[in-house]
């Protein structure tokens, strides 16, 4: 068991530290804000230009493809440095380790080193009106035609659709088979004919969330998909194997900062803040109801950051999870709720107030995060779909 | 024009279908506030929001296209 | 960074876990709740054979010289059986010889204690229970080259068996310089002790342990008169890590037997564990296992680094405290009525695990020493870095 870094792996945080010091600025956080562009406007696209020049986006990945075929954990290292100003940045939930696993030689070639460049980025299209938590129910079709394919049909929460220059999809591709095994995914370009895009606000758009804030984005998407045809180049991995390429993608996605990081900034940002304000001379810091309150929260977001440790040692190894990624992906939504709604009691009527309002407590961050904490817990997998693996894969349940 | 099985409303299939603008890279954006739509069984039904569909996915056969 | 056990310490558990699920059955778990010593000597003896009574002491005093965690791993194999042997309160005394007592102190008792000839334990609890300077009362007062002790020690385990207890006693009334407590090493069954046993939820041997003019000798004095505290505080520190090895051991145990059960109980004409409300609690009752095992021995792996680690001792246990607590809740609901049955042996890990919550500091103990430690002090915190220490 070890529980700390390397030296250097210490020096090379206090590289990124420095790096992160000298050019994230206030006019990149505030046009991430802005949601300009997806928040990847021209300045973020410059940030992530530098941070690739650098050789720190996916570290992780094959020299041939433009990684390091270095260290997952230093890949962390620089994901959680910029997950803490709220930039994504890094390479985890790109949607890479599938390509790399089941990818072609030329599929790998084309996405690879542009998504480590940030010129690839790619939407994801799984979940659909009527497939959500079982998405293996998803009905959107996509038929052979000579070398083609043809796609007719949609997709949901595509929240990237509207930057992306392509979307990673799951489509039917065998109708008779069982629900399972007639999956196939295609990577395309947002530009094929036939994709069209509706916008969908968030509860976060009105006012906009401040940087940060947990599922603070103003805007997804639904994509709508009439007759866009693509050649069978597209195709990710053997036909029909598309359920079992996305859930290895998924679980290897899923593992790293972002996750961990979205559900345990609250706690430093409550702490940090009741140490240093107070209320018309009450300070919050001071009521031993807080003081238990944050203790026990506190403790509770170590658990976060050591399953995050636990499933990272596991990818190091290369091992295979049994239930710890699940175990994460219900640990860290559900302590980030707790973490929320008890700031609220904590901040009483100040916490209502929004990102503008005169006398809002840090840009009203932890009134936005009220809105979007739970939103964790329910994308890529509910906390009850992550109890249900757990149960199943992890204990050996029986089906019910 | 198309209905609403849900609210009856007149949906205007191609305003719902216009591109407004495009996305950054290339895909066709259209207005949000003129409906939305849903394929099933083989071609596409309207609706005037996600209220109505979201009704309409949840029981198809209660209501007669 | 790698918070899996390494392979060396896999095979220590793993051979741990094989002697003691042959050796220790849940009868004899249940003859020593009636018996006088409350431990077998013979097994005892084994396990000195095996190393394990010395496995983190000095090897010059015939210890093995391990990392604690090591300690930790067998620990919770030791809760995972409830081995009825006092390796915790040996084990926590001798640490304490072995880092703070002196070289007469450690050639007396650690070479004993190694060979299985010599049980310890060590009383800080009074009648006041919270484990703070001020709540020590017992009074040493000085006599000649020695002190005479008076007063009333509780919660104190292993006590009937134990030659030598580490007693915290008080010397000085707390001052700018110190806290005005020493630590003694004293015979619990020598003259002017005396022992009440108390009848305890886990059925284990703890005692009241009343001084009446206790005479002790100079070289029974473990450091500095006045200036014991800091050497309490790390030995309790110690304790509570090394407590919570035990209670994730059995509590994992008791965790396991619920998942059995639930695979093979039939209701409604199927399993149990095939309902869903059953499946998410038991996943809930694994998440809490592990949550409270990553704590406990990232705790322990920091006092082997030698790093600050008594917000981390204090996080797994208030986590331990309230989430072992739950899985053994859960896991006698998921049992039913059978779980309730004395002949059943259920609540032979419920009484235990339910217990040690409740020793070597409780829930808000321990949060407010976390509070205390995150805001009282200036500076910002960051989750995984070192908290701001006072100048």
């Amino acid at each position: 068991m070890d529980f700390g870094y390397t030296a250097e792996q210490e020096t090379f945080r206090q590289d990124v530290r420095a790096f992160i010091a000298e050019n994230v600025n206030q006019s990149l956080l505030d046009e991430m804000e802005s949601g300009e562009e997806g928040g990847r406007g021209p300045e973020y696209r410059a940030l992530v230009k530098k941070v690739a020049d650098l050789g720190w986006i996916g570290i992780s990945w094959p020299k041939e493809y433009g990684g390091q075929s270095g260290s997952r954990l230093d890949q962390y290292i620089v994901e959680e440095e910029f997950m803490r100003l709220g930039i994504g940045v890094g390479g985890a939930g790109s949607g890479a380790p599938a390509i790399l696993a089941a990818g072609t030689e030329e599929q790998k070639e084309q996405f690879i080193p542009g998504m480590i460049r940030g010129e690839v980025i790619f939407a994801l299209g799984f979940t659909e009106p009527q497939a959500g938590a079982d998405l293996a129910g998803l009905q959107c079709r996509a038929v052979r035609d000579g070398d083609d394919f043809v796609i007719n049909g949609q997709k949901m929460y595509t929240s990237a659709a509207h930057y992306a220059t392509h979307i990673y999809m799951m489509c039917r591709t065998d109708p008779d088979a069982p629900r399972h095994r007639g999956i196939s995914i295609f990577l395309i370009p947002m530009d094929t004919p036939g994709i069209t895009v509706r916008p969908l606000w968030t509860i976060q758009s009105d006012p906009p969330a401040p940087p940060g804030t947990t599922y603070g984005m103003a805007r997804t998407n639904e994509t709508f998909f009439e007759n866009v045809r693509v050649p069978a180049s597209c195709m990710l991995g053997e036909e029909n194997t598309g359920w079992y390429v996305g859930a290895m993608g998924l679980n290897l996605d899923r593992v790293g900062a972002s996750r961990y990081l979205i559900s345990v900034r609250r706690d430093e940002d409550i702490v940090n803040w009741v140490k240093e304000n107070d209320f018309g001379g009450h300070s919050p810091a001071e009521d031993p109801a807080v003081r238990d309150k944050l203790a026990e929260l506190w403790t509770e977001a170590q658990v976060c950051r050591l399953m995050t440790m636990r499933s990272m040692s596991l990818v190091e190894r290369g091992g295979t999870f049994t239930y710890e990624g699940s175990a994460e992906k219900v640990w860290a939504p559900e302590h980030g709720v707790h973490t929320t709604e008890a700031i609220s009691q904590m901040l009483g009527p100040y916490a209502q107030l929004l990102n503008g309002s005169e006398e809002a407590v840090e840009d009203g961050l932890f009134a936005h995060n009220l809105m979007g904490s739970f939103q964790s817990g329910i994308n890529h997998g509910s906390v009850q779909i992550m109890r249900d693996q757990m149960a199943r894969r992890g204990l050996g349940m029986p089906r019910g | 024009m198309a209905k609403d099985v849900v609210c009856g409303k007149e949906i205007n299939e191609d305003q719902a279908r216009a591109e407004t603008s495009q996305t950054m890279h290339g895909a066709s954006e259209v207005d949000p506030t003129q409906g939305t739509r849903i394929f099933h069984n083989g071609s596409w039904m309207y609706f005037c929001g996600l209220d109505c569909r979201t009704k309409f996915l949840a029981s198809p056969d209660s209501f007669s296209s | 960074m790698d918070i899996l056990p390494s392979e060396e310490e896999q095979m220590l558990k793993n051979g741990a876990r094989e002697f003691l699920e042959a050796e220790i059955s849940t009868a004899m778990v249940r003859e020593m709740e009636l018996d006088g010593l409350g431990y077998p000597p013979a097994l005892w003896k084994q396990m000195a054979d095996l190393g394990w009574l010395g496995l983190a002491l000095p090897e010059a005093y015939g210890g093995q010289e391990l990392p604690l965690t090591y300690l930790g791993l067998v620990l919770e194999e030791v809760g995972r059986v409830m081995a009825p042997v006092p390796l915790h309160s040996t084990s926590v005394a001798a640490l304490t010889i072995a880092s703070d007592g002196t070289e007469q102190q450690k050639q007396d008792m650690l070479p004993a204690v190694c060979s299985g000839d010599m049980i310890l334990t060590w009383a800080v609890y009074e009648r006041d229970p919270r484990l703070i300077p001020e709540a020590m009362k017992l009074q040493a007062t000085a006599d000649g080259d020695g002190w005479v002790l008076n007063g009333t020690k509780m919660f104190v385990d292993n006590s009937v068996v134990a030659q030598r207890c580490l007693v915290a006693t008080r010397t000085s009334p707390k001052s700018d310089a110190n806290e005005g407590i020493s630590l003694f090493i004293v015979d619990p069954n020598g003259t002017g002790v005396s022992q009440t046993a108390l009848v305890t939820l886990a059925k284990d041997k703890q005692s009241r342990l009343d001084f009446k003019d206790a005479r002790i000798e100079r070289a029974a004095l473990i450091g500095e008169v006045d200036q014991g505290w800091p050497i309490v505080e790390r030995m309790l520190d110690r304790a509570t890590a090394l407590l919570c090895c035990q209670m994730v051991g059995a509590t994992r145990k008791d965790a396991e037997m619920a998942i059995e059960y639930a695979k093979n109980r039939v209701a409604f004409g199927r399993p149990i564990g095939s309902f869903q409300s059953v499946q998410h609690l038991l996943a809930d009752m694994i998440l809490h296992v592990d949550g409270g095992m990553m704590l406990t021995y990232e705790a322990l792996w920091k006092m082997d680094q030698g790093l600050p680690a008594s917000v981390e001792v204090s996080q797994a246990k208030s986590f331990c405290n309230e989430k072992c607590e739950s899985v053994v809740r859960h896991s006698q609901v998921v049992h039913g009525g059978i779980g309730f049955m004395m002949e059943f042996d259920l609540h032979l890990w419920f009484r235990r695990v339910t217990a040690w919550t409740m020793r070597l500091g409780t829930t808000y103990d321990h949060r407010a020493r976390i509070a205390a430690a995150l805001l009282d002090v200036p500076g910002k915190v960051r989750l995984g870095m070192p908290l701001p220490t006072a100048v």
